[in-house]
């Protein structure tokens, strides 16, 4: 699939620098790993980042640092038997893969959100203060306006959906932050299921969107 | 680099001494690349805000990482400084948001690429030496926000601050010094 609305490159710039929020950096992963645009520019951005790495001067380190170092590697690796197997959740659509940065988290059952709009929570193992949800949505559903008092990353993983400022299809994301004030539809055709990350809180518009509480907290 | 090590064919000697500890356990080549990188990882580690002990310990574990997992460096993606810049980088992120929410979740797994050739490496050098021309090529402004970025990790509110520009006029300057990045790295392959 080939995405038409990308990530800026100041996101792609904090994602390669390990500035995200754990929520974020999820669904800037998923986004990557379907477009090639986007991994080249974090690609060239790490390489910026060794390139800083090796001009910086050494710190001095403790005097017995080497010896450490060198008994550290004769002690063998643990062995960690099956590491976290995926546990999805059993109800997702038979043809819908998951990008793989998903694999591996704990997907909740889905909610009732809005007529025709279900929601289902992404668990991250190393990070239970991040706020990642599913979306899914009938053709022709609504999500309420809502504005931000954070940020909000949404990665389209299948179907498409409309927002004020344009028209989202698989591969695409869309941000929005304190300037965004948005409602949402689902495009006729397809079903259309989105990841989508969130830091600080809603600010909620109209009685609907009291709806969108269970997902951000009051 | 001053202190590269000595009779390397290629221009990314680390590549190669990661290359001959995935090859052959080589504990020698572990060392010259542990007295070479650890320092600098502890520096940028003080750089971006961490305690010189919690700096030290992770530039260790950054270095057993490698050592451990130097069959997954592969030469023709990423130079030797490039991977150890994202290992530390991710143990990093791992730790703050460990120190936030308790105990470690299990590494992702890796990938076993295949063999590297020696086309490979330098072709990878051959990136680090346009991205070293590139940076220099940034205006002093540019230079800045993407140094913050990564050395300091700074988030851009913080970059607004220190630079005194309000925080949509970073966003966009970002976007633009990443892109003329990015140009420049394009107009030199």
């Amino acid at each position: 699939m080939s995405a038409s609305h990308h990530p800026g490159e100041d996101v792609l710039l904090a994602h390669a620098a390990g500035g995200l929020d754990a929520g974020l950096a999820l669904v800037v992963a998923s986004h990557l790993y379907n477009c090639a645009g986007c991994s080249d520019t974090v690609a060239a951005l790490e390489a910026v980042g060794g390139a800083l790495l090796a001009e910086l001067s050494p710190a001095p380190m403790s005097p017995e640092a080497t010896a450490r170092a060198m008994a550290a590697i004769d002690v063998p690796l643990p062995s960690h038997g099956n590491r976290n197997p995926s546990r999805l959740s059993p109800r997702l659509p038979s043809d819908l893969t998951l990008p793989a940065p998903l694999t591996g988290h704990a997907i909740g059952r889905w909610r009732w959100l809005a007529p025709g709009i279900r929601w289902s929570r992404v668990h991250l193992p190393d990070d239970a203060t991040a706020n990642v949800v599913l979306i899914r949505g009938r053709p022709g559903s609504l999500i309420p306006a809502h504005g931000h008092r954070g940020t909000e990353f949404t990665q389209v993983l299948t179907g498409a959906i409309a927002g004020p400022e344009g028209r989202y299809a698989a591969g695409d994301l869309f941000t929005a932050d304190e300037t965004t004030s948005h409602h949402l539809q689902v495009c006729d055709g397809e079903e259309c299921i989105c990841l989508s990350a969130l830091t600080g809180k809603l600010a909620m518009h109209g009685i609907l969107a009291r709806v969108l509480m269970p997902i951000v907290g009051p | 680099m001053v202190d590269a090590p000595h009779g390397s064919r290629t221009a990314d000697p680390w590549g190669e001494l990661l290359l001959a500890i995935a090859r052959k356990a080589d504990r020698q080549a572990y060392e010259r690349l542990f007295c070479h990188f650890a320092p600098r990882i502890k520096s940028w580690m003080i750089r971006a805000g961490m305690a010189p002990d919690a700096a030290e310990e992770l530039a260790q574990e950054a270095m057993l990482t490698a050592w451990r997992r130097a069959d997954c460096f592969q030469p023709a993606r990423a130079s030797a400084a490039t991977w150890l810049f994202t290992i530390a980088r991710n143990l990093r992120v791992d730790r703050l948001r460990r120190e936030r929410n308790g105990p470690p979740a299990p590494d992702p797994s890796d990938e076993l690429p295949a063999p590297p050739s020696g086309e490979d490496i330098a072709l990878c050098a051959e990136r680090d030496a346009r991205v070293h021309t590139a940076l220099a090529a940034l205006s002093a402004e540019q230079a800045a926000i993407i140094r913050l970025s990564f050395l300091e990790d700074q988030a851009q509110a913080q970059i607004a601050r220190d630079l005194r520009l309000p925080l949509g006029t970073v966003k966009s300057r970002t976007r633009l010094a990443v892109k003329r990045l990015r140009q420049l790295l394009e107009d030199m392959a």
